[in-house]
């Protein structure tokens, strides 16, 4: 009994593996054919089979997504795999960024026509911010500290009452001090509030973001498919969402998904039911202009 | 003198006999008071019935109230009360009593009204004065202004009143009438509020800024002006338009109404019309026209802006049809955007911005528009046009762009620019990059660590400085220390005798100096002891320390040191010294 236990965990996770490079097979395969449909389909099974983050199987989502028209599910898992937890080669990394790039002109366009509202345009103060969040800032910050400590030590012990050696070692003591604080303050500040306000993405062609959350309240303004936001609140099966330009407003939950999830959004089949209730139109191919 | 006597009796008689406004019967006087004696129907008036006597025998009667008064009023509700003053003059004192009653009246109708009253005196009925009241009827009085384009007026009416005017009495139909309503004051009131608007039927209206409060004189009366409305109408209709009058409340109590004006409003001449003409153009417009790009390629959007500008209603401004543009050019509704200029004259411009797609390479013309507008000072229809503006459109002339339909039958794509093609491979890839060693928890901890241990650090240094060893602690440590030294050196070299002397005479030499003090220091060994004594170090001590050290000077200058027990010996006497010197020195 023990020993067909023992079998059956070394076998279940190959089979589930080899069912998962099926999948990426067939959706390859579709892909080839130009059968985005059945692409997408496969590359989502392989994607609820593996359960982890995978650069290529979001890569592919996406590309597959973009190629139906479906800006907001193409832009997601685009997004997703240009994440560095998901292990993105240099060559997936820059075909990611080149489809998010050619969506998101048809998201911008799509929401000149539409007149809905989508995120502007990285600014310069946007990148600040992203790379103040960057790890390399933490361990900045952080070996400055320790710096920090061994030179006020040093200082005390043997430098002070040397005017040469006092006055570069107060010197470093400064530098240090200021590495320590502002970057480590600023990345602080940038991470709390990142995780305080994850991003997500918009997934359906165009969300309706009302006042508060309920279909009876009344429409604030209509979100862009694709649109990148900052989730600031959560009550049952709503999200209060955020474009960094200022407007806010409920969205249902089933239409944002988190970048930083683990598991991805689930497909499009899947959200049907969701999509009638924001009462948008999210078939293949619809792009609203 | 009697003649004189008599003429004085004589206007005496006159003066009492021609004050009909106060009755007098044994003492009682009935006064009437207005404090209005001309007002409109609708306005208020307060009227106080005074009754008063100049003794104290006997009550003081209530004023009744004629019942003719109510034909012409609605009276409110009335309120007052008894007052008593006493004087005295030349030692006589005399008291008087009187009663007053307040009382509301809203003129009900129009005409001129007399109000008296009377009070039972005993037996007899004591009249008051009367008083005239004029209500004037406020409708019939409106006419319509015949110069509606006055605009201050040259003599005062009242202390308050309202003044009305516009700019023009003639107009086109959708031209411009600037409608002005002002408040005059000679004084100030507490509470003057506009009750009723006018009305412009036949008008669109459109509210245009107040200026500031200011102050002018009016027939030699200084008047401070209150702008009540300023408004831009635009008739719709030809014929006679009026504008209504208003109503002005004043510390609620009091109307005053403003003139009716009445406009001819003509309509726009046939002459010259262009077709399908629209009645709201009416004004002095410019048009322009601007694509934020002249260069694009075959698929890149494209903004074309139309501007018009100038004055007249540009809300309702019909812009007409707009040019075609070819098919190959995909085109959106347009974008309109109002930018309202402030002043006294409507206008601004109008934006209306086209998304375009231009599909085909080669150069693109967007012909000019023509805008047709009629311009009531010059009384003609003119035309404003935009100037054409040309595209050129990159890539191959020959290469058209596929529509969202054709992509999508042909290749299922519905995204124009070109994607990057899904990867390939046999096999996902199931490794993934390890969680940062450096995580939010790790990096938090560490940073939080450091000022720990820095607070930590300068903490326990200032608190070993300020409650650690002085000097005279770290002294005697150092003593011990050293006292340590020589007794491991001389245990050490007890066996062998190999620098033992020398370490035990040194231990000695340390305690008889610890003994005798700083002063001790550097004296032979004679004035030693003697300081030794002066410390009053026992005898004994004295005399056992310096057979020591004298043992100690024979062994390193002399014959010899002796065996190993001796050195023992030697050794034990000395530390038996060290403890009784040392533990007096400590």
């Amino acid at each position: 009994m023990v020993l067909a236990f023992w079998v059956a965990g070394l076998v279940a996770p190959r089979a589930q593996a080899d069912a998962v490079d099926d999948a990426f097979v067939q959706g390859t395969d579709a892909a080839s054919r130009n059968d985005w449909g059945d692409a997408a389909a496969s590359f989502e099974n392989a994607s609820a089979l593996l359960a982890q983050r995978n650069a290529a199987l979001s890569y592919n989502l996406g590309t597959a997504y973009a190629h139906l028209g479906d800006l907001g599910r193409a832009t997601y898992h685009l997004r997703r795999a240009t994440d560095w937890r998901a292990g993105p080669t240099a060559e997936i990394l820059e075909a990611a960024r080149g489809n998010l790039a050619a969506v998101r002109r048809r998201a911008e366009l799509d929401a000149t026509t539409t007149g809905a509202q989508i995120d502007r345009p990285q600014t310069t103060w946007d990148l600040l911010v992203r790379a103040i969040a960057a790890p390399w800032v933490a361990w900045l910050s952080l070996v400055c500290g320790v710096g920090f400590c061994v030179v006020l030590y040093v200082h005390r012990r043997w430098f002070r009452t040397q005017p040469r050696r006092a006055g570069a070692s107060r010197a470093l003591l400064i530098v240090l001090g200021l590495l320590y604080a502002i970057p480590g303050g600023l990345h602080g500040w940038s991470v709390r509030a990142a995780s305080a306000q994850p991003e997500a993405i918009v997934l359906g062609a165009s969300v309706d973001a009302r006042e508060g959350p309920g279909q009876h309240r009344s429409v604030a303004f209509t979100l862009q498919g694709g649109a990148e936001v900052r989730v600031l609140d959560r009550s049952p099966g709503w999200s209060l969402v955020k474009l960094p330009g200022g407007l806010s407003g409920w969205v249902p939950e089933a239409t944002v998904a988190r970048i930083d999830a683990v598991r991805a959004a689930p497909p499009r089949r899947a959200m049907r039911d969701d999509d009638a209730v924001v009462g948008k139109d999210d078939t293949p191919g619809s792009d609203g202009a | 003198m009697n003649v004189v006597r008599f003429l004085w009796s004589v206007v005496l008689v006159v003066v009492l006999w021609a004050a009909p406004s106060v009755a007098h019967a044994e003492g009682i006087t009935a006064v009437v008071e207005a404090d209005e004696t001309k007002v409109l129907v609708g306005d208020v008036l307060t009227v106080d019935f005074v009754v008063s006597k100049s003794s104290r025998r006997g009550s003081l009667p209530n004023p009744e109230l004629p019942e003719s008064i109510s034909e012409a009023f609605d009276v409110g509700q009335c309120g007052g009360g008894t007052s008593r003053s006493i004087q005295n003059i030349n030692g006589r004192t005399s008291v008087a009593v009187s009663r007053r009653v307040s009382c509301p009246l809203t003129a009900r109708k129009a005409g001129t009204f007399k109000i008296a009253f009377t009070v039972p005196d005993g037996k007899k009925t004591v009249a008051s004065n009367t008083i005239s009241v004029e209500v004037l009827a406020s409708e019939e009085e409106r006419a319509p202004l015949e110069d509606p384009t006055v605009e201050a007026p040259t003599d005062a009416r009242e202390d308050v009143f309202l003044w009305v005017s516009t700019d023009k009495k003639r107009a086109y139909i959708g031209e411009q009438v600037t409608f002005r309503l002002d408040v005059y004051e000679a004084r100030r009131f507490l509470d003057v509020s506009l009750r009723t608007s006018p009305t412009y039927e036949g008008f669109i209206s459109e509210e245009l800024p107040l200026p500031e409060l200011y102050a002018t004189t009016v027939g030699d009366r200084p008047f401070r002006v209150r702008p009540g409305i300023r408004r831009a109408l635009f008739a719709q209709a030809s014929g006679t338009a009026t504008i209504g009058a208003s109503e002005l409340l004043i510390d609620r109590r009091k109307r005053r109404f403003s003139d009716p004006i009445e406009l001819d409003i003509l309509p726009l001449p046939a002459e010259g019309q262009p077709p399908g003409f629209s009645a709201n153009n009416v004004g002095r417009f410019q048009i322009s026209a601007k694509v934020d790009r002249d260069e694009v390629q075959p698929g890149e959007p494209l903004t074309l802006t139309y501007a018009i500008a100038g004055e007249g209603n540009i809300e309702l401004l019909d812009p007409g049809a707009w040019a075609s543009l070819p098919s190959s050019v995909r085109t959106y509704d347009p974008k309109v955007t109002t930018e309202r200029s402030r002043g006294e004259v409507v206008g601004g411009t109008r934006r209306y911005e086209f998304l375009l797609i231009p599909e085909r390479s080669g150069t693109l013309t967007i012909p000019a528009h023509a805008l047709a507008y009629f311009n009531p000072e010059t009384e003609a229809y003119e035309v404003a046009k935009s100037k054409p503006i040309e595209i050129v459109v990159g890539g191959d002339p020959n290469a058209i762009v596929r529509d969202d339909a054709d992509a999508e039958t042909e290749e299922g794509s519905v995204v124009e620019d070109p994607l990057a093609p899904v990867v390939s491979m046999s096999s996902v890839p199931r490794e993934l990059p390890g969680a940062r060693w450096l995580d939010l928890q790790r990096w938090t901890l560490g940073m939080l660590s450091i000022p720990l241990i820095v607070g930590l650090g300068l903490g326990g240094s200032w608190a070993w400085r300020r409650f650690g060893p002085d000097d005279a602690a770290r002294s005697r440590a150092l003593v011990r220390a050293r006292r340590r030294e020589r007794i491991e050196a001389a245990q050490a070299a007890v066996d062998s005798g190999e620098g033992f002397h020398t370490a035990v005479s040194a231990l000695l030499q340390d305690v008889a100096l610890e003994a005798a003090g700083p002063e001790g220091t550097g004296l032979p060994r004679p004035e030693l002891f003697r300081l030794l004594e002066r410390r009053k170090v026992p005898a004994e001590d004295r005399r056992r320390l310096e057979s020591l050290l004298d043992q100690c000077d024979a062994a390193r200058f002399g014959a010899g040191g002796g065996d190993a027990d001796e050195r023992h010996t030697l050794l034990d006497d000395a530390l038996a010294v060290v403890r009784t010197l040392g533990k007096g020195a400590a």
